[in-house]
């Protein structure tokens, strides 16, 4: 990856983590119902958005991978893969913190939890597959990176489906002024930081399996044993 | 194709018998595990268990199948001569998953019959909607586990995978079956047939996911 | 079977999933009341017992202030215990990741090192 645009990349974000903690913790209004435990939710909810974004990458490239079979689309099929267990443990993580301060309840099979919680297995299901499938993994992780993110709509509407205890989708539109900015602001924090890792690893990906190539071939050349 | 496979699995009748026996067994396990005494002192399902019965016997079941029908293929090495052959990939992929659907069908007329006669459950009260429901959620179950089976065929931890692999994406589905199953237990239409419209989108979605990656899966 | 039938189910299914999802999310929006005051005999009993019984009166509003209860409240509206914990969770897996990126970073750039050694050694040979 190039270095200056990195450098840029790298710098927004960290200006970022300290911009949007600012908006969260000084400028966003304390909500009436759970104050200050509130705050979780603008981390929660930008890194659920990643998830989601993660998935759907890794489910696309996968496809294309499938269909045309670049090397390329599956190293950023991969990373995207590993970066959604990353985004998915965090949501998961904040989400049972936010449910014991706002319902006493570290966890409850309710409809939103259960299907983000199945969404994240089967995204770790995935990076088993890669690491431990043997060859030939790619293409069985990547019609599981399908399946997933035909998931994902099930999971954002579940909350309009089903009575839940986690709030409705329509709230994150309704929020004014002080939420609202840091609400945004950490989506698009998250958004370049994800761009950022998703480069990264897919740079490493890439690195590794032209290595593994390197090795092939000076084998074949009879150059190592 | 799938008549072809039907042949086969009917004539060995191996994996029919194994899958059978082995749900009955499930439910056995599970009736020590769950009954207890009611008030008259006899012993007595809870009335919400009893789809679960049914339901987690006919997946683990299935699970055993799927491996199974596959690994004929892999022994066989059978798979090599199919994809040589004319037939579309497609045609070859619904072969599979119809002869699963088929046995699983075999299967839950044991396990349901089974279940209503030990827990008293009155499984057959709404046959309408029970139909389309068990229909529903095994047609899921088969095209699913089809794809996953073939994807996995010849990886070497493909016993262990297989689950891990599948289980989440068939939760919301078996989710939806017990459910199902329970309102119609209790006498609830209309939430049973929102779980049957459930399983329908559920059904399509994934069918549709299926078709897409099938195809390219199979080649080795 | 040919790629027509292929898009073909698949415009299906699609036009399946949103009839089904439409209808059924139309009728999950149940219709939302405006809260109205609740009157009833209760309440006027007890409105007037209180009007009759002065001391139970003063005690009721005794109870009742704010002072009494500031300390539990203060506990709800600064309480940030959990606060923490969530971010200290969302920090320690961000970082967590971050490094171990970088050691398979590391290890790559090792084995790259140990190939081109030893490819240079076959090459003198």
């Amino acid at each position: 990856m190039k270095k200056i645009p990195f450098l840029v990349a790298a710098a927004v974000c960290a200006g970022g983590f300290a911009g949007t903690l600012y908006l969260a913790f000084y400028r966003a209004e304390l909500d009436g119902k759970l104050f200050f435990n509130q705050k979780i939710f603008y981390y929660h909810v930008a890194n659920a958005f990643m998830l989601f974004a993660a998935t759907i990458t890794c489910g696309v490239y996968s496809l294309l991978y499938l269909r045309k079979r670049q090397p390329r689309h599956d190293d950023i099929a991969l990373a995207a893969g590993e970066l959604a267990v990353l985004f998915g443990a965090v949501v998961l993580a904040t989400g049972s913190i936010w449910g014991k301060a706002a319902w006493d309840r570290w966890w409850d099979w309710d409809a939103r939890l259960t299907t983000s919680l199945l969404l994240w297995l089967t995204m770790v299901g995935y990076v088993l597959v890669r690491q431990y499938g043997g060859p030939g993994s790619e293409r069985m992780a990547g019609g599981l990176a399908v399946f997933a993110t035909v998931n994902i709509p099930l999971v954002y509407f579940s909350v309009s489906i089903w009575r839940t205890l986690h709030p409705q989708t329509s709230t994150v539109p309704e929020l004014e002024g002080g939420m609202r900015a840091a609400m945004w602001s950490s989506v698009a924090l998250f958004a370049i930081f994800y761009v950022l890792l998703l480069r990264l690893r897919t740079h490493a990906a890439r690195a590794g399996r032209r290595l593994a190539e390197l090795r092939e071939r000076a084998l074949d050349a009879g150059l190592i044993e | 194709m799938a008549w072809k496979d039907l042949r086969v699995e009917l004539r060995s009748r191996e994996i029919l018998f194994t899958m059978a026996f082995f749900a009955a067994m499930v439910v056995v396990l599970f009736s020590f595990a769950f009954l207890k005494e009611s008030d008259e002192g006899e012993m007595v399902a809870v009335a919400e268990i009893t789809p679960g019965f049914v339901w987690v016997a006919v997946l683990f079941s299935a699970t055993l199948g799927m491996a199974r029908a596959f690994d004929r293929e892999r022994e066989g090495d059978t798979m090599r001569g199919l994809l040589l052959s004319p037939a579309p990939r497609t045609a070859l992929f619904l072969g599979k998953a119809v002869s699963l659907f088929v046995l699983m069908a075999m299967v839950e007329a044991v396990v349901i019959p089974l279940c209503w006669f030990f827990f008293a459950a009155p499984l057959f009260a709404e046959p309408l909607p029970m139909l389309a429901l068990v229909l529903l959620a095994t047609a899921g179950v088969s095209v699913v586990g089809s794809v996953f089976a073939a994807m996995l065929m010849r990886t070497r931890a493909r016993d262990v995978l297989l689950p891990v692999v599948l289980y989440p994406i068939l939760v919301p589905l078996f989710i939806a079956a017990i459910k199902g199953t329970s309102a119609l237990l209790v006498g609830e239409l209309e939430v049973a047939w929102f779980w049957i419209r459930f399983l329908l989108v559920y059904d399509a979605a994934f069918a549709v996911a299926a078709l897409w990656t099938f195809e390219s899966l199979v080649i080795e | 079977m040919a790629r027509p039938t292929i898009t073909l189910v698949t415009t299906l299914g699609i036009a399946t999933l949103l009839a089904v999802a439409g209808t059924r999310t139309a009728r999950a929006q149940p219709a939302k009341e405006p809260p109205r005051s609740y009157q009833s005999p209760m309440r006027t009993q007890c409105e007037a017992e209180l009007a009759k019984d002065k001391g139970w009166n003063a005690e009721l509003r005794l109870s009742l202030r704010p002072e009494v209860h500031e300390e539990e409240a203060s506990l709800i509206t600064r309480n940030n215990k959990h606060v923490v914990m969530a971010y200290a969770a969302i920090w320690i897996l961000t970082v967590g990741f971050v490094v171990l990126l970088w050691f398979r970073q590391r290890r790559l750039l090792a084995e790259l090192d140990a190939l081109e050694k030893k490819v240079a050694k076959a090459a003198e040979q």
